[in-house]
């Protein structure tokens, strides 16, 4: 209640700068749902309306000026700090919840679990048979789908992966539902997405390992929050601070995004996980 | 007597080039002025863009630069020019004549007019707010009276909102509410000329507050002087950064690039005194005392005129009646403090402790070298200021049930009072779940901390006593987060079970 009061209160103080029409935030694909949710309980969908379109589009508009906060499935990138620094502007990183990137293939198939090295050579194109897949069971081309290029899912993958280019064989789809929508319905199929894409489909997460000796680690609420799943990661929200500051809009909305009372029943709702309690250590 | 001599051959050659630009050099050399002919104008540039390279000038429809590579915190010599419009057309250094400029400028000058250029803003920026221009600064100053000089102040950060200056640091803000790119009044500041340096306190956002402090030099101070002060560069980055804020100083006879005042940070580390009163002493700063009863792993942070001499730093023991200060429990000297700098002051070791022969107080003074540049890991330097523990190893516990300590290299061996590489030592982006073992042993403490971000830079102090008597704090590691802006922060980290 206390929370409802508040939010109340702020989206009030927003109404005297709101705009005819919302302004449109872009950001992550993957918190596209979570986002959304979040501009609606905190009814903001007269002043906000979320696009999505990926984390390097919510990247950009912070560089650009056209945004104060922007929803990304991985941290700024290096060379976005150093702009936002020389425009004066301190980036603030929120986390407001975890995810693991999932590698995945119909859920009939008998592979149960890959090293990283091995999935660098599937998405790389060394390795491009499944008879060079150990625990594939069987033989065939190995058809490889990745997210676009704005896709922070897949700058966090290929950081974790150590993935510089793709190689020529992987297909690059529009979005994760494509992707699911692909590997749960073709046998040669593997593709990656944060968790809450596999339910779109009847796929598998696969067990990963840091080399081929293990430990081989399946996604879970546990390993995510500890990091023992290698393929876990932070979901942000990147804000500026010091030379600029969000809208008003933006403001209300980053106070119910950072507040954990409020912001983790919709991570949960999406399919994500809550960082620890506070006492427990809070967000990694 | 060195820097005059090495001044005056610099200005030497300067003139003696057709660019005619004038480096950087302390706080003695100047633009030159020409003999005006009849008709003619005065222009002269100042490279006011902290984020940005050298430049070419060109004026007019010149194929040639009218002064070449000029680079940050330099300013040209005065040319003639006639009076009536002008084009002024900004490349980067090197680019051919036929490339677009970076910035085109048209202005008018009337006869006898001084116009000081100044190229400030960010290169390559598409935000209006930023982005990178050229500002023409007529040059009225009021007759300077006698025993003053005239500042006017021109706004060149692009990151410091409604800034205001307090010339002599004594509250009073003389110019106040100025927007990025303004100038306060052409007439000038009248501002007593001074044989010594004056402190400037620079205010800025809304609500107005004191943000930082700058020295300015005695040699800028001088009487007649008519004196631009430029504040330049971001407070976003750390202040020894190129980019960082800073004041350029150009006058008649004045050139300097001033830093930020050096700012300490005092972290108390004694496992058994409660509270440690903290005083300093020097020149320019007399005697203060900046913390009262500090607690293990308190931060206090005060920032401080520059002084190649340091300052005395005076411990007590806080708990004093009200009657008596508390015992001394260490003095110890800075040693010189730069402009721009920020320094880490932990005092560690044991109060009055002579029965048992543990180690007195020390004080070690820490200079932030941490790597500025970003890169997808955080940076943490260990710092070993627990005087009873033999060398340790700073490592930690992968993620995952049951990992092994894992050492993190360069963190190894740390005995007492040393430092871990200057730079700092990446850590990826996982909970780092520190842990201290004695070198050489298979035995750890395990701390639980979570992760450093990408921007973090990270003091780690190994604090404590390792053999706590009664009443003492035992291990401890002091997380200090060196901020590139605003205060830094110490988090206190115990090992779970205690």
């Amino acid at each position: 209640m206390k929370h409802l009061v508040i939010g109340a209160l702020v989206v009030a103080g927003t109404a005297s700068v709101a705009h005819a029409d919302p302004a449109q935030l872009r950001g992550s694909d993957t918190l596209y749902g979570a986002i959304t949710d979040a501009v609606n309980q905190s009814g903001l969908s007269a002043e906000i309306q979320y696009l999505g379109g990926g984390s390097g589009t919510g990247e950009a508009a912070l560089r650009a000026g056209t945004q104060g906060i922007a929803p990304m499935s991985r941290a700024l990138s290096p060379a976005a700090v150093e702009d936002l620094l020389n425009q004066g502007v301190t980036p603030v990183a929120h986390v407001i919840g975890l995810d693991g990137v999932s590698v995945y293939v119909k859920a009939s198939e008998t592979l149960a679990q890959l090293d990283i090295p091995t999935v660098r050579a599937i998405f790389t194109c060394t390795i491009t048979d499944w008879s060079a897949v150990t625990g594939s069971g069987k033989s065939g081309p190995i058809a490889v789908f990745r997210r676009n290029d704005d896709s922070g899912t897949t700058d966090v993958f290929k950081s974790l992966v150590g993935i510089t280019a793709f190689g020529s064989c992987v297909t690059p789809l529009a979005t994760t539902v494509a992707i699911a929508e692909e590997t749960s319905t073709n046998p040669a199929a593997i593709g990656y997405s944060g968790l809450s894409a596999e339910r779109l489909g009847a796929n598998k997460p696969l067990s990963i390992g840091r080399t081929a000796a293990g430990p081989f680690v399946a996604p879970s609420t546990s390993s995510i929050r500890d990091f023992s799943y290698p393929l876990a990661r932070r979901l942000y929200v990147n804000a500026v601070s010091d030379g600029r500051t969000p809208s008003a809009a933006e403001e209300a909305l980053l106070f119910n995004l950072t507040d954990r009372s409020f912001m983790d029943p919709i991570i949960l709702a999406n399919e994500f996980v809550t960082c620890l309690p506070d006492e427990d250590g809070g967000c990694p | 007597m060195d820097r005059l001599l090495r001044s005056v051959v610099v200005s030497w050659l300067a003139c003696t080039t057709l660019v005619g630009c004038v480096e950087l050099d302390g706080a003695a050399v100047s633009g030159r002025e020409l003999g005006l002919a009849e008709g003619d104008a005065q222009l002269r540039l100042v490279h006011a863009s902290a984020t940005s390279g050298a430049f070419d000038i060109y004026l007019g429809d010149g194929e040639a630069p009218r002064w070449a590579a000029i680079t940050f915190a330099s300013v040209t010599d005065y040319v003639a020019v006639p009076a009536g419009a002008v084009q002024i057309a900004v490349r980067p250094a090197g680019a051919a004549a036929s490339t677009a400029p970076l910035f085109a400028l048209g202005t008018s000058l009337a006869e006898g007019d001084r116009v000081t250029l100044v190229a400030d803003g960010v290169v390559g920026s598409s935000v209006e707010a930023v982005k990178f221009r050229v500002q023409a600064v007529a040059e009225a100053f009021a007759p300077a009276e006698p025993g003053t000089l005239r500042v006017r102040f021109v706004q060149a950060s692009h990151a410091l909102q409604n800034a205001g200056y307090d010339v002599g640091a004594d509250g009073t803000v003389e110019v106040a509410g100025l927007a990025p790119f303004a100038t306060s009044e052409p007439a000038g500041l009248a501002v007593p000329a001074s044989p010594k340096p004056v402190q400037l306190a620079v205010h800025a956002g809304t609500p107005n507050r004191r943000l930082t402090a700058f020295t300015l030099p005695a040699t800028a101070l001088t009487e007649g002087e008519e004196l631009l002060v430029i504040p330049t560069g971001v407070p976003a980055v750390v202040p020894r950064d190129p980019r960082g804020l800073a004041l350029l100083l150009v006058g008649r006879g004045t050139l300097a690039l001033v830093r930020q005042n050096p700012t300490l940070y005092l972290l108390p580390a004694i496992p058994n005194a409660a509270g440690v009163d903290l005083h300093l002493f020097g020149a320019l700063l007399g005697g203060v005392q900046v913390a009262d009863e500090a607690g293990f792993g308190s931060l206090t942070a005060v920032q401080v005129p520059a002084n190649r001499s340091g300052y005395g730093l005076l411990a007590l023991d806080g708990a004093a009646d009200a009657d008596t200060a508390g015992a001394p429990l260490a003095f110890a000297l800075t040693g010189t403090l730069e402009a721009g700098e920020r320094y880490l002051v932990v005092a560690s070791g044991f109060r009055g402790d002579c029965a048992s022969a543990r180690p007195g107080v020390q004080v070690a003074v820490i200079r932030d070298q941490f790597a500025t540049a970003q890169t997808a890991s955080g940076r943490l330097r260990a710092v070993a200021a627990a005087a009873d523990a033999p060398a340790l190893d700073l490592g930690r516990f992968p993620p995952g049930d049951n990992t092994p300590f894992t050492s993190i290299a360069g963190l190894d061996g740390l005995a007492y009072g040393a430092t871990s590489l200057a730079e700092g030592t990446e850590i990826p982006a996982v909970p780092l779940n520190p842990a201290l073992r004695p070198t050489g042993t298979d035995t750890a403490i395990r701390f639980r901390f979570g992760s450093l971000a990408s921007v973090d830079r990270v003091l780690a102090v190994i604090a404590g006593a390792h053999a706590p008597a009664a009443g003492d704090v035992g291990p401890r590691l002091v997380m200090v987060k060196a901020a590139n802006s605003g205060a830094w922060t110490a988090q206190v980290v115990a090992p779970p079970q205690q």
